[in-house]
């Protein structure tokens, strides 16, 4: 529920949602497996240093799905309300 | 009181504190599902006499304790495990514990109108478990008594 | 502890992307010291001791054992530089080694993809991997330079203050003073940089991450060291962000990893340090001139 939601209906039961810094870490986590994205200025400059291809879940289908999977089987996904089609957080 | 020794309680070492205060995050996170250093059932602060110290507000679970002795409607029960907890639904929010407890552990929620208190997490304290550097431990009673002795020692050492 | 010829870095999120210096030092280093450091294909994220081990214990505790099998797979240990996935790492470690019931159902979820968690390889610190797997001996004998008169003070970071990983601490000052700097003990090593406090309070953080660095602008000190990019975002990007209030702070960060290679006879370029954010070069150049501002 939005905060303009909250005024309109004040006397609503609010929501109880995950703290926003606690959104995006497990939102990012669920999506790409990790804490945070890659931007492509960093695999270029890894070109540069020649430290070859980032191998971890970022660039790797197979991890994210894997890791998708675990989430849906332990449930993780229904406890903070995640909408795989939109691969975000609903509340 | 020998029967009470194996009781569990929190210990805090002030040497080990960096001041993080994700324990309190941890606290209020567990108890109203927010991240609000305002409602944390123990605090952090910063120790006015030594510089980059902290101190560590928490509740002792008193052997015998005084918030509970205070409080009119006999809304604070100790239990067998020797845990003290505030029963919400008995407490007319008078706040008696809140200026008797001697550290004023007990803290009235304003948007509740009821006190609350450190309830141990219902034996798996939150705080001990994400205290990134063991500065909040899970201690017998008989334990922390000696370390807390120790650490008295420790300090009074110092000021020779 | 015994030798190893390869080791499996397990890198976390921030060094294979805004750090990218600490993984190509980290890299360099070890290749000289005769040691093959390996990338683990699919590693995620540790995930972090905090957000996830609060929201989704399950989760965190079969994503640790995903990424330690993954290195295991490769008959490896592992090692990180990060305090916070080496605290992820070997809590999950130790619970899945002291609870066989655990063990059992994460060992299910990970057959289903082939993984399997053993426990059998180690969890190391980089401190640790320096330290005792390599030895100081072997770190001196590659050091052609070193970084004399420069004032160098070290973010342990907290993790590492844990009790029985105190011995940490110990080792990791020991490494610094091997590079031929002044180590510079502050009061303030042992206060938080700040990162915690980010998650609800910035005004909060950056009060602590001042003060932090207050204590080292007093003391004159030249730049930082440190392992955990945690530590490593806060002290740079709050020196930017106070800078923007006003504040004059330039304390170069460096990964440990960044400095070893330097004084093994790498050029900052090699290893990337270009990335950084503010005036690193000061340090090298005060370093060649035998401490000389
Ligand atoms: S979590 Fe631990 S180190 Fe951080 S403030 Fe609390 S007691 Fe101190
Ligand atoms: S609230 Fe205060 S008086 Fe009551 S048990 Fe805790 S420390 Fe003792
Ligand atoms: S034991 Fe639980 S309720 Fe008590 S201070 Fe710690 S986190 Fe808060």
């Amino acid at each position: 529920m939005s905060e303009d939601q909250d005024n309109l209906y004040p006397l609503r039961k609010k929501m109880l949602k995950l703290p926003a810094a606690y959104k995006g870490a497990i939102e990012e986590i669920l999506r790409e497996g990790m804490n945070r994205e890659l931007p492509g200025f960093f695999e270029d400059e890894r070109e540069n240093l020649d430290i070859g291809e980032v191998k971890t879940a970022w660039r790797n289908e197979e991890a994210q799905r894997q890791i998708q999977e675990l989430a849906k089987t332990l449930g993780i996904d229904e406890k903070v309300a995640f909408d795989w089609s939109k691969k975000k957080i609903k509340y | 009181m020998a029967d009470t020794d194996d009781q569990k309680v929190l210990f805090y070492d002030p040497e080990l504190c960096s001041g993080c205060s994700y324990c309190m995050l941890a606290c209020s996170y567990e108890h109203f599902k927010v991240l609000d250093y305002e409602l944390s059932n123990l605090w952090i602060y910063p120790d006015p006499q030594r510089p980059f110290y902290y101190i560590g507000i928490h509740c002792s679970h008193c052997d015998d304790p005084i918030c509970k002795a205070a409080c009119p409607a006999d809304a604070i029960i100790k239990g067998e495990d020797g845990i003290v907890n505030i029963d919400q639904n008995k407490c007319i929010g008078c706040r008696s514990c809140n200026i008797m407890c001697p550290i004023s552990v007990p803290w009235k929620n304003l948007e509740r109108r009821v006190s609350f208190k450190c309830d141990f997490c219902k034996g798996d304290p939150k705080c001990a478990k994400f205290c990134p550097t063991g500065a909040i431990t899970v201690k017998t009673r008989k334990e922390a008594r000696e370390l807390a002795n120790k650490l008295i020692l420790k300090v009074e050492a110092k000021k020779k | 502890m015994t030798e190893a010829k390869k080791i499996a870095f397990y890198l976390g999120c921030a060094l294979p992307s805004a750090q990218l210096f600490g993984e190509a030092a980290g890299k360099i280093v070890l290749k000289d010291l005769g040691v093959e450091p390996l990338d683990i294909e699919g590693a995620t994220c540790c995930p972090d001791p905090e957000i996830s081990r609060t929201v989704a214990p399950e989760l965190w505790v079969t994503m640790a054992g995903r990424n330690i099998a993954l290195a295991e797979k490769m008959d490896a240990d592992v090692f990180t530089v990060c305090n916070g996935c080496y605290d992820t790492l070997t809590h999950a470690y130790h619970m899945l080694s002291e609870d066989e019931q655990l063990n059992k159902k994460v060992n299910e979820n990970l057959m289903k993809f082939g993984i399997q968690y053993q426990g059998k390889h180690r969890v190391l610190h980089a401190i640790e991997v320096l330290y005792d797997v390599i030895g100081l001996e072997r770190i001196k004998k590659q050091i052609k330079r070193k970084l004399t008169g420069v004032r160098v003070a070290i973010q342990y970071g907290c993790r590492i203050r844990l009790n029985p990983k105190k011995e940490l601490v110990r080792k990791f000052r020991e490494l610094v003073a091997v590079l031929g700097c002044e180590v510079v003990d502050l009061e303030s090593d042992r206060i938080c940089c700040g990162v915690p406090m980010m998650y609800k309070d910035q005004k909060k953080a950056l009060e602590q991450t001042k003060m932090r660095l207050d204590d080292m602008v007093k003391n004159k000190v030249d730049c930082i060291v440190l392992f955990c990019p945690a530590c490593y975002d806060r002290l740079e990007k709050g020196q930017l962000e106070l800078n923007q209030q006003d504040a004059d702070y330039d304390i170069p960060v460096f990964n440990y990893f960044e400095l070893l290679a330097y004084c093994f006879g790498h050029e900052p370029d090699e290893f990337g340090a270009y990335l950084h954010k503010l005036d690193y070069e000061k340090i090298f150049e005060k370093a060649q001139s035998g401490g000389k501002p």
